[in-house]
């Protein structure tokens, strides 16, 4: 990877001293994953251009060399290439001096303000340019953009594809390079680096200066920690005035699951709860049984349902169902609550005694996830043989897709949904369940109800129907 | 010397005071294992056998081991006092529970003497008055005991008594393991003696005639009767029924009895036998359900005969467990549990089947289909429920196909597993519902089909031990299927589609040469040292692997694979996903191939209308589009980008440049040759992308025939497989591709070096690779499976695996080291498991059995392997 650094500001050679690399010399400084070279493209009193050149070592990110040791990152991979915390670390080996604001032969050029030219020949960026700019834009810089791609081969464009990246500001070098460390490991589509390499504190001690004022704040500080939403609300807890500005990007955990990232996200997936946890009162029952369960969060909300004895999650993934134990043991919860709630790993196609005749089965936002075709073994068991008394199932309004904005036509809500029914097509599956099957059911909107499109979810009550004299 | 007879299934309660020698007694007959001891549990628990404080858990403990061995099927004997009729109950509970007979072997000598051997016993003295209460209480219960549900009673008063007795263990009636026959099992014959002596002639029995001495008012007359006898030895099982309703009831008695008591058939009896001999004994039955026939006929029998005929139906055993106990044979079937054992209620199980207690609209028990969730492994052979046709329903099957209601006679062979009928001569009788109801949900499927709708999660989760023909038994672990469950789960097929999976496959060793990671030459020696004689080398086509199911119509699909959405087949990845996302075009491609296989003859040739085709689909980003711009042309966009504008730059900094001008050079040469194999790497991928708008911008490129009705097609070797294969390339061009091939002399130099020259050809034309197997299917060296086929790839491919700059440098000596153990490891065990899973569809057995080696494909592919070997 490469970067290149251009100073305008007359003298030029200035850069020299504040970076504390001689422009004569070609200078290599070893990283764990490979060398990087310092070396001056131009050294005039006009224009000097020092180039951080880092060549690494291709199987060092394969073979759990070095201090990546990512054996599950792809075997043929972009790292060598693209701009990312490994050219941070690289800034911070070549470049300390500078970055720590000191300068031994002219310290009085530590806070002059130069007019630089930063090249990126290869960045590649989750949000493209829109995030560049909203990343570099409100610190000074004025972006110059360009696809890094030769012009063989068609175009994707939700792909995130290689761009070259030029910058330039009129900034102290130490300002600059401070952005420079944390900002390209936070554009970069690839975040690799662990936390516990980039430390919360030292990330924002370092960049104190400027990152409490950026209006991207916080989303800074929550790509940079991985998304970890632990430790994103200590470090709020400790900062409570980081982020004054407009959070545009407000509240957005996982930025790759559109369903979260809608207009009002975390109010749909809550009414959608609430919606639920209202059904599962009114159907009154004391077992519940949440077939695809993720990582637990309905679980733990019902479990404020006093008149619920048994709470069951059930997953198809070993790792949700182990992230659904951590949360629920995690979360303010009382021993008592806790002691109704168990979770398996399990599966909608294949029998599982264990699951059956609860009063109430949640299905939630689960059946677009499954092949259609694959959909009759699931009918057979959960409405022919698993016996619960109640069923309740949500499943996206494919005609409010309309209503969002980052979907285009035809698209659906996530890269895993199979489908996703319309009310009409919903409608007509749920009366094929209710007569098959020999339930009565109801259908109710959750979310905003658009008057033309629905609402945005769609949820089916079933109800087992018992003869008179069962009753 | 007494010998003492206990049945070889029994749950032995020994009986007797403190002191009475029944540990003696234990040791002296039983194998220490048979023995369950309430002093040793006391022991286990506390440490001291004596303790009555450990009583409650010892007893625990005690019970528990009890019903573990009972349930198990295992001669079990308790040794405690079992004087208190407290205490026996629940042993004897027990015994009931597993059908086990209960024998008490009672030691009932005087208190005198018990309590003097006591005293001789260090640390165990019993006061006297305990031990006299407890010879008190041993002969209050003796009176009671055969009321309380112990079958055998066997008491001895003196020492002498006990000294010489010797215990047999008597075998039970039922079990009859070691009788391997081969055997006919003929369903209920309800008199239709006629169509019984056509089967049996079907079946190659001859009749003869044997003279009998029969009494007859009190004259002794010479009477001629008829037995069948096979010449090769087969014998007859008869399920039971052979009486009532039909035309010709005595005759068929007197052929069956007859056949039995010649030694040339088998007979169990049917719940109809039952009620005629209640009758025969003059007792009250209701006269209905044919049994007026039999009752008209037998009334003009001689008393003799009848006589005869009622000892013969007593003693009919209820059901036989046979060869190895891999054959059941009753009359109405046996669940697993009841199988060699005896009791009145696997009596009744036996005679009637199970009932859910309910009657239909016709007034006939409704009967609970007990086969549908059977789950035992030996093979259940039953009559009584007539059905129009024998049907294999989880290795169950009811051979009863109504012959007396106008249907026919039928016979399995065993272990030939195959049927053979002959059509009723006439309706003798009017059933009480027809034979054939036609049921609109089920869509006339078969019972197996039907069944196998339901999969069970008890048959796929935690560790699965799955038997393979190929590799014995295999272990899959808990974590494994589990991964698989998930996969399975969230993106598999339909299980009734997927019946196989491919297996991994390894490359050779790491090339000899210095250039190279990978040759032929490597995997040539790897053949040669395990006695191979010729390998095939095959071309590797670069695209993604498909597994194609696929039938002659929907009919055939239907009929075979109880598939009823109208679909023809199925086209599955490697992984058990489906192949193509959009379902028209996957449906083009099977129109298309059940065409190309008819023009090509090749379902005549099979005889055959669905097989099941291994594959290349090209070309690879058809599938890998979205993973191909992604990260390979990503990766090859960004390193064009970044190395072309370092070497722009250090061009310009060894223009300007003061000093040291040489670091810059070396590094600026270092650099053109990345970008050279970055150059190079991005050549290598675009080989494998073109644009498909239809059918025929694909390509279909089939290497294996893996299987078709009545066989998998390992038997056959690889220049089988391609030549049929590559008829299909001929009948459709525009949408097949034949595989080319080279076949080697693993003792040729000249023929392994033309291959090697050929691959060399082929992977710088830009080829993946080639594929080196033994020639035969499937290759062994001292009984233990070889790699079925090692993978060579080119040079320019692999940099698709290794990353674009493999060859640079010092990179390729880094890369040389590979362990290939666990890979190769995994191929052989799926090899196994994905033709074990053909093996067993092709031979009809239930969805499950399948699936789980499917299932335990995918559970081993979940292991970690190093993803680039």
């Amino acid at each position: 990877m490469l970067i290149t650094i251009t100073n305008k500001t007359e003298p030029a050679t200035n850069l020299g001293y504040l970076l504390h690399k001689n422009p004569a010399k070609v200078h290599r400084v070893e990283l764990s994953f490979g060398d990087a070279y310092i070396f001056y493209s131009a050294a005039t009193e006009q224009s000097c251009t020092v180039c951080l050149l880092v060549d690494v070592d291709p199987l060092s990110m394969v073979q759990g060399r070095g201090d990546l040791g990512y054996i599950e990152a792809p075997y043929v991979n972009d790292r060598p290439y693209v701009a990312s915390s490994l050219l941070t670390t690289a800034l911070h080996k070549a470049f300390g001096t500078a970055l720590s604001g000191r300068c031994k032969e002219r310290p009085e050029l530590v806070e002059q303000a130069l007019d630089l030219t930063i090249t990126l020949p290869v960045m590649i960026t989750r949000g493209g340019y829109q995030m560049l700019t909203r990343l570099f834009g409100p610190l000074g810089y004025i972006l110059d953009v360009k696809s890094a791609k030769s012009d063989e081969g068609q175009s994707h464009s939700h792909h995130a594809s290689p761009q070259s990246v030029t910058m330039h500001t009129i900034a102290p070098i130490r300002e600059v390079l401070s952005h420079l460390s944390l900002l390209i490991p936070v554009a970069d589509h690839q975040n690799h680096r662990w936390l516990e390499a980039f430390d919360a504190e030292v990330m924002l001690r370092r960049a104190q200066n400027w990152l409490p004022q950026h209006p991207e704040a916080r989303l800074i500080i929550r790509r940079a920690l991985k998304h970890q939403r632990h430790l994103y609300k200590s470090v709020m807890a400790k900062y409570p005035d980081i982020g004054t500005g407009p959070d545009s990007y407000g509240g957005i955990w996982d930025d790759e699951d559109f369903d979260q990232a809608a207009d009002h996200p975390e109010s749909l997936n809550q009414q959608r709860f609430d919606a639920i946890g209202q059904a599962t009162l009114e159907i009154g029952g004391k077992t519940v049984v949440d077939l695809g369960c993720g990582n637990g969060k309905l679980i733990a909300q019902l479990t404020a349902n006093p008149n619920i004895t048994k709470l069951v999650g059930m997953d198809a993934s070993v790792e949700c169902v182990s992230r659904a134990k951590d949360r629920l043991s995690k979360a303010k919860i009382s021993p008592h609550q806790l002691s109704k709630v168990s979770f398996k790993q399990g599966s909608l196609f294949y029998d599982d005694p264990e699951l059956s005749c609860f009063d109430t089965a949640l299905l939630i936002e689960v059946i677009e996830h499954l092949e259609v075709d694959r959909l009759p073994t699931l009918e057979r068991l959960l409405f022919g043989r698993a016996n619960h008394s109640a069923i309740i199932v949500t499943t996206p309004n494919r005609e409010y897709n309309a209503l969002y904005a980052g979907l285009g036509e035809g698209d659906l809500r996530h890269s895993d949904h199979r489908f996703e029914w319309s009310r009409g097509e919903f409608h007509k599956w749920v009366s094929s369940m209710s007569a098959t099957y020999d339930y009565s059911a109801e259908i109710r909107d959750i979310g905003l109800v658009d008057p033309s499109r629905g609402a945005p979810t769609q949820m089916a009550i079933f109800r087992k129907n018992r003869s008179e004299t069962t009753k | 010397m007494t010998v003492l007879q206990i049945p070889e299934f029994a749950l032995v309660l020994l009986m007797g005071p403190s002191g009475a020698g029944k540990s003696t007694f234990g040791r002296r007959h039983f194998l220490p294992s048979e023995v369950v001891s309430s002093d040793h549990c006391r022991e286990m628990v506390c440490d001291d056998e004596g303790s009555q404080e450990a009583n409650v858990a010892a007893f625990k403990i005690l019970h528990m081991v009890v019903e573990a061995r009972l349930k198990l099927g295992r001669f079990t004997v308790v040794d405690a006092t079992n004087v208190e009729p407290e205490a026996r109950r629940p042993l004897i509970a027990l015994a009931k529970k597993y059908h086990a007979f209960a024998v008490a072997v009672v030691l009932d000598l005087p208190a005198e003497l018990c309590i003097a051997r006591n005293d001789n016993r260090a640390g165990r003295a019993q006061s006297q008055r305990y031990v006299e209460k407890q010879a008190l209480n041993l002969r209050q219960s003796l009176k009671r005991l055969e009321k309380d549900g112990v079958r055998y009673v066997h008491i001895f008063k003196t020492p002498e008594a006990i000294e010489s007795l010797t215990i047999e263990k008597q075998r039970l009636w039922t079990n009859r393991r070691d009788d391997h026959g081969p055997f006919d099992l003929i369903g209920d014959i309800h008199g239709c003696c006629d169509e019984l002596r056509d089967l049996l002639a079907g079946l190659g029995y001859c009749a003869e005639s044997v003279s009998v001495d029969t009494t007859k008012d009190g004259i002794i007359t010479e009477d001629t009767s008829e037995i069948y006898r096979h010449p090769e030895g087969r014998r007859v099982i008869f399920l039971g029924d052979f009486v009532d309703r039909g035309p010709k009831v005595l005759e068929t008695a007197k052929l069956v009895m007859n056949m039995t008591a010649a030694g040339t058939a088998l007979c169990v009896p049917g719940n109809h036998e039952v009620k005629l001999l209640k009758h025969l004994d003059g007792r009250q039955v209701r006269v209905s359900h044919g049994l007026e026939q039999s009752i008209a006929e037998f009334s003009s029998a001689p008393p003799e005969f009848v006589a005869q005929f009622r000892e013969f139906l007593r003693g009919l055993v209820s059901h036989y467990v046979l060869d190895r106990g891999r054959l059941v044979a009753a009359h109405a079937g046996l669940s697993e549990e009841l199988q060699g054992r005896t009791s009145g209620v696997v009596r009744s199980f036996a005679l009637y089947g199970e009932t859910t207690g309910e009657t239909d609209e016709f007034g006939l028990p409704v009967r609970h289909p007990w086969a549908r969730s059977y789950r035992g492994k030996a093979v259940v052979v039953y009559g009584h429920t007539p059905v129009p046709e024998a049907e294999w329903l989880n290795n169950t099957i009811c051979v009863d196909t109504g012959c007396v209601y106008g249907g026919k006679l039928t016979a399995l062979r065993w272990p030939e597993r195959e049927l053979l009928s002959v059509p009723a001569k006439r309706v003798y009788c009017e059933p009480a519902k027809p034979l054939k109801m036609p049921t609109a949900a089920e869509d006339q499927r078969s019972d197996q089909q039907v069944a196998d709708d339901i999969l069970e999660l008890a048959d796929v989760t935690g560790k699965m031990l799955i038997e393979t023909r190929l590799s014995g038994r295999l272990a899959i672990k808990a974590e494994q299927s589990a991964a698989a469950l998930e996969t399975m789960s969230r993106f598999g097929v339909d299980p009734r589609w997927l019946i196989y999976l491919p297996p991994t496959m390894s490359p050779p060793e790491t090339s000899a040469l210095p250039v190279l990671l990978e040759h032929p030459a490597e995997a040539f020696q790897y053949y040669e040292k395990r006695g191979v004689k010729t390998v095939i080398c095959e071309e590797k086509h670069m695209g993604s692997r498909a597994i194609v199911v696929i039938c002659r119509d929907a009919a055939a699909a239907k009929r075979r694979f109880g598939v009823t959405d109208g679909s023809m087949g199925l086209v599955y990845s490697r992984s058990g996903r489906r192949f193509f996302k959009d379902l028209s075009l996957e449906a083009e491609l099977l129109t298309r191939l059940s065409v190309a296989a008819e023009n090509a003859a090749i379902w005549a040739e099979l005889k055959s209308d669905w097989m099941v085709i291994d594959a290349e689909i090209l070309p690879w980003s058809f599938k890998a589009g979205d993973l191909i711009q992604r990260q390979y042309a990503s990766v090859g966009d960004s390193g064009k980008a970044m190395l072309s504008s370092a070497l722009t730059i250090i061009d310009s900094a060894i223009d300007s440049a003061t000093g040291s001008r040489d670091e810059l050079i070396s590094l600026s040469g270092k650099l053109a040759e990345r970008l050279d194999s970055v150059t190079r790497y991005c050549e290598a991928y675009r080989r494998f992308v073109w644009p498909v708008h239809g059918l025929t911008d694909l390509k279909v490129a089939p290497f294996h025939l893996l299987a078709s009705e009545g066989s998998v097609h390992t038997d056959k070797n690889h220049v089988w497989h391609l030549s049929i294969l590559k008829r299909l390339a001929e009948a459709d061009p525009a949408v097949f591709q034949e595989t080319k091939f080279r076949l080697v002399d693993i003792h040729s130099a000249d023929s392994k070096s033309e291959a090697e020259t050929w691959w060399q050809e082929i992977t710088t034309a830009g080829a993946e690779g080639m594929v080196v197997k033994p020639c035969s299917f499937t290759a062994s060296q001292q009984g233990k499976l070889i790699q079925p086929a090692l993978k060579v790839r080119g040079a320019e491919y692999l940099r698709l695996i290794y990353g674009p700059e493999y060859l640079v440098a010092d990179n390729l000596e880094r890369l040389r080291a590979r362990s290939l153990s666990t890979k190769r490891s995994l191929a052989i065990r799926e090899f196994s498991l994905g033709l074990e899973a053909l093996e067993r569809f092709v031979r009809r057995e239930p969805l499950r059995k399948v699936h789980e080696c499917v299932f335990g494909v995918l559970a081993l592919e979940s292991e970690v392997v190093d993803v680039r070997l």
